[in-house]
């Protein structure tokens, strides 16, 4: 299986270089025939890679230790479902994994590629795809290069060892099942914007609509994909850190963690601004230069993760590929650059900035702020590198550095939320934007005072909640105006027709609020998202601000109490595995209430394992999940005689962060869910007004 | 909505050759600009990342995933048990140990252990709190032990100078002593009484205050 696998890397490498000659070769002479054979090369490489993947997961299904790769990431032991995370675990197998995801996107994208990119005159080469193609080609080439050259997955021992080295532990979790392909993923998938972006300069189309505008379209849909990717990943990664690292955080501002986060700020950024060049021409170059940033953080981050020079958590280990990937990005961030001024001056508005009360200009605002905190971040991520050459010495910078100065930024980022939304396009005048306003700021003023009143003081908190109600109740302003807009609609639309009873009663709001969702999808996934957003912010200010931690030592039957909570040790069982020995300690958490009683709420059981084949201790928490806050146990050590170190943690509100994830994938479907062909033909009858509460 | 009349191609192509003449130097001069101002950084940027591979070739070890950097002072509690036994090589070490140390020939003194690493912010800021306080109490019957972890050993050298500890300091290259003392994070100490029991465990930068109350406590015990 592993010659096999081999080989198809090395037949899809050849594929995607011709691809990536042959596509700009068509394009450059006009040939038809030689772009659709670049194309054709194209989807074969998926098809091929498709095999080189199939390969290694079946030697890693048949444990042939032969292939070193699979020796050092897989063991006897381990159950086969683990071989998902094994295939990425090391430098070789996820490199074949990222090749094997772009060229699945690249695919896909090329072949639903919008009629004006793809063959505006009907020629195959009149567009400005073959040049998208082509630069996606190339990217793969990188990748595949890489792959079959320096870190080839099917690299073969001189013998064949009895039983592999086994696989990390720390990634034998649910969350790492998700959490390294998405972010591997959203990061190479910004390569799918880029494409369409610089493609579309390089092709310089001259047509009617104004320079530039054509790629929007792909570029929106592709971004909001990789952001998705992204934020999905970033928020599966926290939760893995959550539950499995036992220090009880879940974010450490750690450089890799930043690399992948960097890229989706600038992302969040240009999925934004994309909308004011879809609606008015505008921010055409802003756009390109905002892909452009992306991706170049995206290759940094990818640099980070294969031997970059930065002090991290994550690295696969120093490497010559750390060289590789510097180069790739010193190339992949100048070449766009240079693309982009070259064609700087086709890049034209087609319109000035009417206002500054104006959804534009809101944009604007948000995504100033948006970079301000990417580039915070990166200065962070880059100050250990700067004090090692202006002193010598090689710092990090901490986590109090990160939300000093980031802090504030979201919060006013947050803020934009509630305001932007609510803005008009072109030009806003007070009096409307006052009327859209003084419902959420009057609930944001309620919840403000009764958090003073319950004795909150603390400012950053006080303001991140009072934010938060700002911005849903807004939102919930929004679509309950909308609902109510509807129904009126319908009711005139069903006039005469009889309906009875509570459900019936109740139908109607809901299929006035599943049509209100439908009929705006961009807008209304967006508010999800928000929501989504929201419920993040209140997982943070949660954790920040109100957290309790204890870190004790317990023999069996103590007890101890933390806030209104007190647990009793129980004792520890020790199990011992092939690779590990587990110490599975029982605790019961009593809560405690003001009269003194206590009531058992749970038993819970917080383990620790030990591999000695990796040096290592796992940890696993028991947390006790509820939207009001998590109780946390983690052991920290387990002394000889039975007694156990537990850090016990009350984290309020975190909740809600893990919820944000499927509501932020929801808000993000429907957003993307694509429209049919908009007919500027009279509405339909049944429906007569597709009425909106502000201008979309 | 409306797109066809939303965008209309006002800068079309009747306009655009009058623009440069008009403008005269300034869209050149407005593209040097953004070129100048987001080039530069970026080239930098690129040279720093190129330059940092570079010193970087020579290796060293990384911290494995979940270590922390403690930056708070806590205790945390513990059972009193025997210290591990490990001998620590430090070539060109202080005398009495010259190259190496074991940390069972210090039974009789009070040892305060101390893993660190030289990228790691807290522990600067504690390091001349440290070797203050060894000044002061060496000739006292304690003896400090700092364990290099997780770091570069040109760059463990460089901090060790600049900082001029007395005390003994070597790395733990492989991360063993680490292991068995259970270390999860940087800085984290352990105090271990004359009869070479680890009494107490602190994580986060020490103070003098609390450090001397800790080793003159220690040093009351028989």
């Amino acid at each position: 299986m592993g010659d096999l696998g081999a080989i198809t890397l090395w037949i899809a490498l050849a594929l995607s270089a011709y691809s990536a000659v042959a596509s700009v070769a068509g394009k450059l002479r006009g040939s038809a025939a030689l772009v659709e054979s670049a194309q054709a090369a194209m989807y074969t490489t998926v098809a091929v890679l498709f095999v080189s993947t199939l390969s290694l997961v079946t030697a890693f299904i048949g444990r042939d230790f032969e292939i070193a790769y699979v020796a050092r990431h897989s063991e006897l032991a381990m159950p086969d479902r683990y071989t998902w995370v094994a295939f990425y675990a090391g430098n070789e197998g996820s490199l074949l994994y990222i090749a094997m995801v772009l060229s699945a996107m690249a695919a896909v994208a090329v072949w639903r590629a919008p009629r004006q990119l793809a063959a505006p005159s009907g020629h195959p080469a009149s567009g400005s795809l073959p040049y998208t193609t082509g630069i996606l080609m190339l990217i793969l080439t990188f990748f595949l290069a890489v792959t079959a050259v320096m870190a080839n997955p099917f690299e073969k021992l001189p013998f064949i060892p009895a039983d592999g080295e086994g696989i990390n532990p720390l990634l034998t979790h649910f969350g790492m099942f998700l959490h390294p392909p998405a972010l591997m993923a959203g990061l190479v998938g910004i390569s799918i914007p880029l494409a369409f972006a610089l493609g579309s300069l390089l092709a310089r189309p001259s047509t009617a609509s104004g320079y530039g505008d054509e790629w929007v379209d792909a570029g929106r849909f592709w971004g909001i994909i990789t952001w998705a990717l992204l934020a999905s990943g970033l928020l599966l990664g926290s939760w893995w850190a959550y539950t499995i690292l036992g220090w009880g955080g879940y974010w450490f501002w750690d450089p890799v963690e930043n690399a992948a986060f960097m890229p989706w700020l600038v992302l969040t950024a240009f999925i934004h601004c994309i909308m004011v060049q879809k609606r008015r021409g505008m921010f055409r170059m802003w756009n390109i230069a905002l892909v452009n940033v992306a991706f170049g953080m995206a290759l940094y981050g990818m640099f980070m993760n294969r031997g970059g020079s930065v002090p991290s958590v994550h690295s696969f280990g120093a490497s010559s590929l750390g060289w590789v990937f510097l180069t790739f990005l010193a190339i992949g961030v100048i070449v766009p650059f240079v693309i982009f001024f070259w064609r700087y001056p086709l890049l034209k508005s087609a319109q000035n900035l009417d206002s500054m009360l104006s959804r534009e200009a809101a944009f604007l605002v948000n995504n100033l702020l948006l970079l301000a905190i990417a580039f915070v971040t990166l200065w962070g991520t880059v100050y250990p590198l700067i004090s090692r050459l202006t002193s010598g010495e090689e710092i990090t910078v901490a986590r109090p550095f990160y939300d000093q100065v980031n802090g504030p930024l979201m919060l006013g980022l947050v803020f934009l939320m509630g305001v932007g939304p609510m803005l008009p396009w072109r030009r806003a005048n007070w009096a409307s934007v006052r009327r859209a306003l003084t419902i959420p700021a009057a609930a944001a003023a309620a919840v403000a005072v009764l958090l003073l009143i319950l004795g909150l003081r603390q400012p950053y908190a006080l303001a991140g909640f009072t934010l938060a109600a700002f911005v849903a109740s807004g939102i919930l302003m929004e679509w309950y105006r909308g609902v109510r807009a509807r129904m009126r609609s319908e009711r005139m639309g069903t006039r005469g027709r009889k309906t009875t009873g509570a459900l019936a009663a109740l139908r109607a709001p809901v299929s006035a609020f599943g049509g209100l969702i439908w009929a705006n999808r961009p807008r209304y996934g967006g508010y999800i998202v928000h929501l989504s957003v929201i419920m993040v912010a209140l997982g943070i200010v949660g954790t920040s601000f109100f957290n309790t931690q204890k870190d004790v030592v317990l023999s069996p039957g103590e007890t101890t109490a933390i806030e209104n909570y007190e647990i009793r040790y129980l004792g520890t069982t020790q199990a011992i595995y092939g690779n590990r020995t587990e110490f599975i300690s029982s605790v019961e958490v009593y809560r405690l209430a003001p009269d003194g009683t206590k009531e058992l709420l749970d038993t819970i059981s917080p383990n620790r394992a030990f591999y000695p084949s990796f040096n290592m201790a796992s940890t696993r928490a028991a947390i006790r999940s509820t939207p009001v806050e998590d109780f946390y146990v983690v052991p920290s050590e387990n002394l000889p005689d039975g007694d156990a170190g537990f850090r016990i943690l009350v984290n309020p509100l975190i909740w809600w962060m893990w919820v944000a994830g499927p509501v932020m994938v929801l808000g993000t479907v429907i957003a993307l869910w694509p429209e049919p062909a908009r007919v500027p033909a009279p509405a339909p009858i049944r429906a007569p007004t597709t009425s909106r509460p502000t201008a979309a | 909505m409306a797109r066809p009349a939303e965008n209309p191609p006002p800068e079309s192509a009747a306009q655009d050759p009058s623009r440069p003449k008009r403008r005269g130097p300034l869209p050149l001069g407005r593209r040097g600009l953004i070129i100048l101002g987001a080039g530069v950084p970026v080239l930098a940027l690129l040279a720093l990342l190129a330059w940092a591979s570079f010193i970087q070739g020579r290796g060293g070890s990384a911290a494995p995933d979940g270590a922390a950097v403690n930056n708070n002072i806590a205790e945390v509690k513990i059972q009193a048990e025997t210290a591990p036994d490990f001998t620590l090589e430090m070539p060109g070490g202080p005398a009495p140990y010259n190259s190496r140390v074991s940390i069972s020939d210090l039974r009789g003194q009070v040892v305060m252990l101390d893993f660190w690493a030289s990228w790691c912010q807290p522990c600067r800021e504690e390091a001349p709190t440290l070797a203050q306080v060894y000044r002061e109490y060496r000739e006292r019957g304690v003896e400090f032990i700092g364990v290099n972890l997780w770091d570069t050993p040109g760059d463990a050298e460089l901090f060790l100078q600049q900082q001029g500890h007395e005390y003994p300091n070597g790395i733990d290259a492989e991360g063993k002593i680490a292991i068995s003392y259970g270390v999860r994070g940087i800085p984290e100490k352990f105090f271990i009484n004359r009869n070479g029991a680890i009494v107490r465990k602190f994580t986060g930068p020490m103070n003098p205050e609390l450090l001397r109350q800790i080793l003159d406590a220690l040093l009351a015990q028989p």
